[in-house]
């Protein structure tokens, strides 16, 4: 009993490898490393300086995510920091060599279909983090957009919108933008007939 | 009028003459056709009002935005992508404006009485015309498909130049996060305004819930008003009405009949969907491609494409770009190898192959807002697969690529016209990245109401008053992009829901 207590113990408590990371405001500190961890082995893109690029990238990002899906992927995270056990490694992933981390994950790719679903929904955000960093566009010749704007990815939060000062009495033409009149007014020829 | 969540405060009741859910090609064609022939119209839209300035032409900002669950729905196995998507123009705000129009063998093939091509003939046209359809130039081919052309002419393949639906394009390439510059002559630019001057409301953030029926006839529509990122409903409305079109396209418009408990006993709503999947092939060149600059898909090659039923060529080539998130998603492995693969995404130019399809899935609504998709490629249907890849490969060595790779898991590689005749390409679920852009054929029109939905107006067989109007009524895969024939299918639903229920 003391054996095993002092093994899980050790399991839990020692805290993943350390990580320089950037001061984060929505992503706790265990699931970031954890995060770092994998995104260096999916990405390839293992140095320091890029895992906490892309951990103060997915900060920022998180917001925009619905809240299962945040959940979702704390649990992803966890599962595969913790499914090592399960697949016969000594230790969680973030304490792997990269040697093993890759042939874990070819496991988790090849492996059931949930096993896939969480592989590849971790796969696609490790990508998103990484190239749709516009610091990260250089490496691969990407020029980027041609517009220089930011569509609302941050929009009011819930409480805003019940604010009856937000409601603007209720006013629909406000919905309609300066393009959709000009839109209209663009197609006025008639419509052709049957 | 268009209203969404920031003006929809409160839980309404309202009644329209005839409510059209979904706004993409169909709904706004049916929509359009319904108003200018004087009906009271209604359009419920699940997704956003986004217009040209919010089009930041940004992957991360624009795929949660354009796409049902970010880009990310999949079959039930995870097999296939399924990308379809949502927004006031549905998924015209994110296609790359191809035109081709309903193949003649096709609709003699469905055979269906009350739907000849003859007559449905001049709704096409009327499309071509509405969204101004034109034939591509030699200045309009990017580079991407330039080298393609290149390799589809020294194989000697037929092929060539796509018509597109583009008024004042800037070629920016960016066609598939939105249109910056509202250049395309899409749902938004033509039928919705349409519709709108003839006096039909547009609810958008507004997803319909069920339809209400007694008697084999639809008295309404719930609807939640949801918030675009939280998903949190505002308010809720209650439609009342004379008919509904439902137009949200072959995986929504069938979980929404069945989340309604429409009359079904042969449970045939959801079946037969075909999902038109494909796959694709890069090829890495010495010279700078920039694939995601001009526009995306402008040469095509039909050679292995007949719709003669005695030919066994199912497969469609065309040109396929991404930008890098995407393009990273469908390139094959992970870690150092992917990579040394991103870096010379800027020489790689890539050709997909799309599947004529003959399998068959399902739709399966699960509980208010998901859905679940089973979908297996059959035999014939891998071979052809299979085929298209080998081929496209083919095109891209002629072409003079130094190499080319097909994205299975364990990714194929090969160097010459020989290397690429060896490889032993094998269709396997989850062993490539598979996507369906146009799935389609999942409320069926049909002759027998044991074994379709609707008839050959887009009515329901067993309803008085609900039609369907998007690419849920084709009886098989049309094998080509469906975006022409279903604003006419649109446009024909919308005609004979007005004679049927009104005249």
């Amino acid at each position: 009993v003391v054996a095993l207590a002092s093994t899980v113990s050790f399991y839990f408590l020692r805290s993943p490898k350390p990580l320089t990371a950037p001061a984060l405001r929505h992503l706790k500190t265990r699931a970031a490393y954890v995060f770092a961890a994998v995104y260096g082995a999916i990405t390839g893109y293992d140095e320091p300086e890029s895992k906490a690029r892309a951990l103060e990238f997915l900060d920022n990002l998180l917001p925009t995510f619905e809240r299962k899906t945040q959940r979702d992927l704390l649990l992803a995270l966890f599962l595969l920091e913790h499914g090592t056990w399960v697949k016969g490694f000594w230790g969680r992933f973030s304490r792997l060599s990269p040697e093993d981390q890759a042939v874990y994950l070819k496991m988790w790719e090849g492996g059931t279909v949930t096993e896939h679903f969480i592989f590849d929904g971790i796969r696609s955000l490790c990508f998103l983090v990484c190239y749709a960093d516009e610091k990260q566009w250089d490496a691969i010749g990407y020029t980027g957009p041609l517009v220089q704007r930011r569509s609302q990815s941050h929009l009011p939060p819930f409480h805003a919108l019940r604010d009856p000062a937000n409601n603007v009495s209720m006013a629909l033409q406000e919905s309609l933008g300066a393009d959709f009149p000009a839109a209209v007014s663009r197609n006025q020829h008639p419509p052709s007939s049957i | 009028m268009i209203h969404t969540y920031r003006t929809i405060t409160e839980s309404q009741s309202i009644s329209a003459e005839c409510c059209v859910i979904g706004t993409g090609a169909g709904g706004s064609a049916a929509a359009a056709m319904l108003a200018e022939q004087g009906r009271e119209v209604v359009l419920l839209e699940a997704g956003e009002f986004l217009q040209p300035s919010d089009f930041s032409q940004r992957e991360e900002e624009m795929l949660p935005r354009l796409f049902y669950d970010a880009g990310a729905r999949t079959t039930a196995d995870g097999a296939i992508r399924v990308l379809h998507g949502h927004g006031v123009g549905g998924s015209t705000l994110h296609n790359q404006n191809l035109c081709k129009i309903l193949p003649r063998e096709i609709a003699e093939e469905w055979n269906i009485q009350g739907f000849s091509y003859s007559d449905f003939l001049p709704y096409l046209q009327r499309v071509e015309t509405d969204l101004a359809v034109s034939d591509l130039t030699e200045n309009d081919v990017n580079p991407n498909n330039r080298v393609v052309k290149r390799g589809i002419e020294a194989l000697g393949y037929r092929g060539g130049l796509l018509r597109h639906n583009r008024v004042g394009c800037v070629r920016s390439g960016f066609c598939v996060l939105g249109c910056a510059y509202n250049a395309k002559m899409n749902a938004y630019r033509v039928y919705i305004p349409r519709a709108i001057e003839h006096g039909a409301t547009v609810y958008a953030n507004t997803r319909a819930v069920r339809l209400f029926w007694r008697n084999n006839r639809a008295e309404g529509i719930e609807a939640e008003v949801v918030h675009p990122q939280t998903r949190e409903v505002l308010a809720r409305l209650t439609i009342k009405t004379k008919a509904v079109v439902c137009s949200a396209g072959a995986i929504e418009t069938p979980a929404l009949l069945q989340r309604s408990g429409i009359p079904d006993p042969k449970q045939n709503i959801g079946k037969g969907l075909h999902l038109h999947p494909g796959a694709g092939v890069m090829g890495i060149f010495d010279e700078t491609i920039m694939a995601w600059q001009g526009i995306p898909q402008s040469i095509e090659c039909t050679e292995f494409l007949s719709f003669d039923p005695q030919e066994n060529k199912r497969v469609w080539l065309v040109t396929a770009s991404a930008h890098p998130v995407a393009a990273a998603s469908f390139l094959p492995g992970f870690g150092k190898q992917h990579r040394e693969l991103m870096q010379v995404y800027a020489q790689m130019a890539s050709l997909s192959a799309m599947l004529h399809d003959v399998s068959e899935g399902t739709v399966r609504a699960k509980g208010n807002s998901q859905v679940v998709i089973e979908y297996h490629l059959k035999k014939d249907d891998r071979t052809q697969l299979a085929l298209g890849l080998r081929e496209a490969a083919r095109i891209l060595i002629a072409a003079g690529a130094k190499e080319v790779y097909i994205p299975m898991r364990l990714p194929l590689r090969a160097g010459s016209l020989k290397d690429v005749d060896a490889l032993d390409i094998r269709i396997r679920d989850r062993q490539i990245a598979m996507a369906s852009v146009h799935p389609m054929s999942s409320v069926r029109m049909g002759n027998d109401p044991d074994d379709s939905c609707c008839d050959g107006s887009g009515k329901l067989h067993r309803m008085a008053n609900v039609f369907v109007a998007d690419t849920s009524l084709f009886p098989t895969s049309i094998g080509i992009p469906p975006q022409v024939t279903t604003y006419a299918i649109g446009l024909w639903v919308g005609d004979h829901c007005n004679r049927i229920l009104f005249s």
